[in-house]
């Protein structure tokens, strides 16, 4: 991660860029990441685990890139991978419109990785003042027009991309807990995830992760693969096959069954 | 797991992964943040660089 480490170092105090680490190891579990992300000072930015490959699958993003950065715009287009973080495109950048005082640039910068615990955090260190309120005030007035806006975004995604929705309305929760919207974005994924699209999607995650996955991470020789999760899967599929998750979860077995077998891929 | 079993599993939709450049961005849609979850909807404004990585990745 040298390469990451130098990259980071030269816009940790860039207030229009926007962090986001990916971790790709499947048979990692939360304590696990969080280890590496100590070791290796992957931080103060969130990192999500793509545990079933989703996301790299829908960023087109290989298996074999180890260190793979994709850049996307302040209009949310994606411009496409890069070898690192040099040349990223300019943008306005989310605070452009607000002063931010001495002193408070670790805070903006965590207001720019939507890190706002962190950003209390480092607020409150701050003595106080004429320009930190007025900061303050807009920091939580950015939020504040963000939530009420994304809401009605998210009961319109429901009804469209009911899965879409629930996993966003999920993750709202847990980012603006204090937001006036909050409750409505927890209803909203209750009721979302009632659906049947979303409550088979969401069993047929939670199944693998019990009983497939467990036994996935044990099987190093093709006879154990063969013996072991062969069984566990065919019932699987039987079940949750025409799920998108059970989709990709053919394509990851697929691979995994080739890589067993010594076939490149 | 081997070591090299690993990266493998992550790519389960490669295969059919059209090229993105000048589309929307794809929602982060993971069960497992550490750290506040980010939505690209929210930090639209700013360029936001995704950063790939397995415990593979070299040191």
């Amino acid at each position: 991660m040298a390469r990451l480490a130098k990259d980071l170092e030269a816009h940790k105090a860039d207030l229009n860029l926007t962090i986001v680490g990916i971790n790709t190891t499947l048979g990692a579990n939360e304590k696990g990441i969080r280890k590496e992300i100590e070791d290796h000072k992957l931080k103060p930015f969130a990192t999500v685990h793509d545990r079933t490959g989703v996301i790299c699958g829908e960023y087109g993003v290989k298996w074999k890139d180890l260190y793979t950065i994709v850049v996307v715009d302040a209009d949310g287009k994606v411009l496409g991978k890069k070898p690192n973080m040099d040349d990223l495109p300019a943008a306005k950048g989310v605070l452009a419109d607000v002063k931010v005082p001495s002193g408070a640039e670790a805070a903006a910068r965590m207001f720019s990785l939507q890190q706002f615990g962190l950003m209390e955090q480092e607020l409150v260190k701050l003595p106080p003042s004429a320009d930190l309120k007025a900061f303050r005030e807009a920091l939580k007035k950015k939020i504040d027009d963000y939530t009420s806006k994304r809401l009605p975004q998210l009961t319109a995604m429901g009804e469209t991309n009911p899965l879409t929705a629930y996993h966003e309305a999920a993750a709202f929760v847990t980012a603006f807990p204090a937001s006036k919207e909050a409750s409505a974005a927890r209803s909203l994924a209750s009721r979302l995830s009632s659906k049947p699209e979303v409550k088979k999607e969401t069993e047929a995650e939670t199944a693998y992760n019990m009983v497939v996955a467990p036994e996935v991470v044990k099987a190093t020789t093709l006879a154990v693969y063969d013996k072991k999760v062969k069984p566990l899967l065919d019932g699987y599929m039987t079940r949750y096959g025409d799920t998108k998750f059970g989709g990709a979860v053919k394509a990851m077995h697929e691979v995994i069954l080739n890589s067993l077998k010594g076939i490149k891929t | 797991m081997r070591a090299h079993v690993l990266p493998v599993l992550t790519a389960a939709l490669l295969m059919s992964a059209a090229c993105l450049a000048d589309s929307d961005a794809p929602p982060l849609a993971g069960s497992t943040w550490i750290g506040t979850p980010v939505s690209l909807n929210a930090v639209r404004g700013n360029t936001v660089v995704l950063i790939f990585w397995n415990y593979d990745t070299p040191c």
